[in-house]
């Protein structure tokens, strides 16, 4: 039943990572992910790079969760590595049959993108492999609370990502017990060609959507009995408090990004 | 031997933090034309177990055979194993898809194959055994049915393939009693008439005592008791350790005991229980003296 993980979910745990306030992660985060993007050269991006492994190590999350996680974005690692060897020109010439060459600029760019590419998705598994769903969007919410003043309604679109979060891995093992259920009745999943498998999946599709749809209709009821109203301000049961650690964290991330970005 | 389970062990999400044993060893067997009841409480592995019965879960130790021939690794088709091992899950009408009870119905028996001529005789077949009326339900929508008759479409959606055995899952939850005793009637009827070997877990015991050959119960992942229900219910102890509730006529039973009634203890139905009671309690007039 591995299948029942997500890429990115929540590994619980309890380390100095899992602990630090969801928003200063999120902030630690957006710096990284600016440092990451704006870093000229290979020295800086290495300081991420072995910094962020660090903390994965440190965080105690299962590296295979992590490498699965690349997966996913393998494709486009691999295509602009080729693209920039094949593609970019400059610099000394370091293959040649006929009019085509590879260049060391090329090469010296493709690697640095990718391992770009690379660290970012590493930064944003680290956060989402040790952040629940719903701090991650009450960090958010939180940060998007300007947002209010220009009537962007953040607290509902907070409640709705929260919702849908919520509802995936049930979901999930909804759809699961319904393809157990039918092929159960003796259902061919998979297997032909492209109109059978559209066809083999009604019987699970359509008993998808009716139980989405029950459940929709009973977290309405549900919400509305206890009073939900849309744009009321409410209080959490959960309030995040930012300790001095994380101000420090914060602090360190902005002057480690700025340092990384200036030694290159 | 028809169904047989070794040493069954099952593990959810092995080598994550969610990791969870199911299943820590569970062996029984059922022969032919047996009707057997499984209890237990949430968690104690019940539905996990049944889903091994037809190999909709591979056994992460241990093995299933069905007529001596293990499921995974020999010779046996799972695809046709499930027709002929039908399984009944927890609200089985939230599995309904089709726009016709006809076509609900013909689901099972369209995989397996069959001629059209041959689909319809099964699928009158399987709602006359539930006592739906073929020529007037057949064309309306599943979803507009009462609750009971869904529930008893279900259960004909899976008789229409034939199997040799029902596995329910807890087939009665969410109906009221109404519903309740017709479709018990029905799986009654199924066991008796048809030599349908069956397969019940339910949280009620009383839905068991009249008609099960044997009763386990399942604790933990574990088969902590087994025996026919008499043997079964009198260990009120462990079974209340369990979290495994008494059938009502037992209890009475029990409490009356207690309180100094000289009752014989083993009788199970509220039939029994009355005459029982009626025949040791003396009437008022000889009291009077």
């Amino acid at each position: 039943m591995s299948q029942g993980i997500t890429i990115g979910q929540y590994m619980p745990g309890n380390t100095i990572v899992h602990r630090m306030d969801p928003r200063s992660k999120l902030i630690s985060l957006l710096v990284f992910i600016g440092g990451i993007f704006t870093v000229p050269g290979f020295p800086g991006l290495m300081v991420f790079l072995v910094l962020v492994l660090l903390l994965l190590f440190f965080s105690r999350v299962s590296y295979r969760q992590v490498l699965r996680g690349l997966r996913p974005i393998m494709v486009i690692v691999f295509l602009t590595l080729v693209l920039h060897v094949f593609f970019t020109k400059g610099g000394v010439v370091l293959w040649r049959m006929g009019q085509f060459t590879i260049e060391y600029d090329g090469v010296h760019l493709g690697v640095f993108t990718a391992l770009r590419l690379i660290t970012l998705v590493f930064y944003t598994m680290l956060v989402t492999l040790t952040t629940t769903p719903l701090d991650l969007t009450g960090a958010l919410e939180y940060l998007l609370k300007p947002l209010k003043y220009l009537r962007i309604p953040v607290s509902e679109m907070a409640v709705i990502v929260m919702i849908a979060l919520r509802f995936i891995p049930t979901l999930m093992e909804e759809s699961s017990r319904i393809v157990k259920a039918q092929m159960a009745r003796g259902a061919d999943l998979g297997g032909g060609n492209l109109f059978r498998k559209a066809r083999a999946l009604v019987p699970v599709m359509v008993p998808l959507f009716v139980s989405a749809f029950r459940r929709a209709e009973e977290l309405a009821t549900a919400m509305e009995a206890r009073c939900y109203r849309p744009g009321i301000r409410r209080t959490s049961l959960r309030q995040s408090r930012a300790t001095l650690t994380d101000y420090l964290i914060v602090a360190a991330s902005c002057l480690l990004v700025v340092g990384a970005v200036f030694i290159t | 031997m028809f169904l047989e389970v070794n040493n069954l062990q099952h593990t959810y999400m092995p080598g994550t933090p969610f990791e969870v044993h199911s299943l820590k060893g569970v062996s029984f067997s059922v022969k032919r034309g047996e009707f057997i009841g499984i209890m237990g409480s949430t968690g104690s592995g019940k539905s996990t177990l049944l889903q091994h019965l037809n190999g909709l879960l591979k056994p992460s130790g241990g093995e299933v055979r069905v007529d001596g021939k293990p499921l995974f690794g020999g010779s046996i088709s799972l695809k046709k194993l499930r027709t002929r091992v039908g399984m009944v899950f927890q609200y089985p009408e939230h599995q309904f898809f089709a726009e016709t009870v006809y076509q609900e119905t013909a689901f099972g028996p369209s995989n397996q194959g069959l001629p059209h001529a041959q689909v319809v005789g099964r699928v009158k077949e399987a709602l006359h055994q539930v006592s739906l009326d073929y020529e007037q339900i057949k064309d309306r929508s599943p979803f507009q049915l009462s609750g009971g008759q869904m529930r008893r479409l279900a259960l004909a959606a899976v008789l229409s393939m034939e199997p040799e055995a029902l596995i329910l899952d807890e087939p009665t939850s969410g109906l009221d009693p109404r519903g309740r005793e017709e479709l018990l009637g029905h799986i009654e009827k199924l066991h008796r008439e048809q030599g349908l070997t069956i397969i019940m877990v339910t949280h009620r015991p009383s839905e068991l005592v009249p008609h099960v050959n044997r009763i386990y119960i399942m604790h933990r992942g574990k088969m902590t008791l087994c025996g026919i229900p008499a043997e079964v219910f009198s260990r009120s102890r462990e079974l209340k350790e369990m979290g495994i509730e008494l059938p009502a006529p037992v209890h009475l039973v029990e409490e009356l005991r207690r309180r100094g009634y000289n009752l014989s203890p083993g009788k199970l139905t509220t039939e029994e229980v009355c005459k029982e009671i009626a025949t040791k309690v003396t009437t008022p007039e000889e009291e009077c003296e």
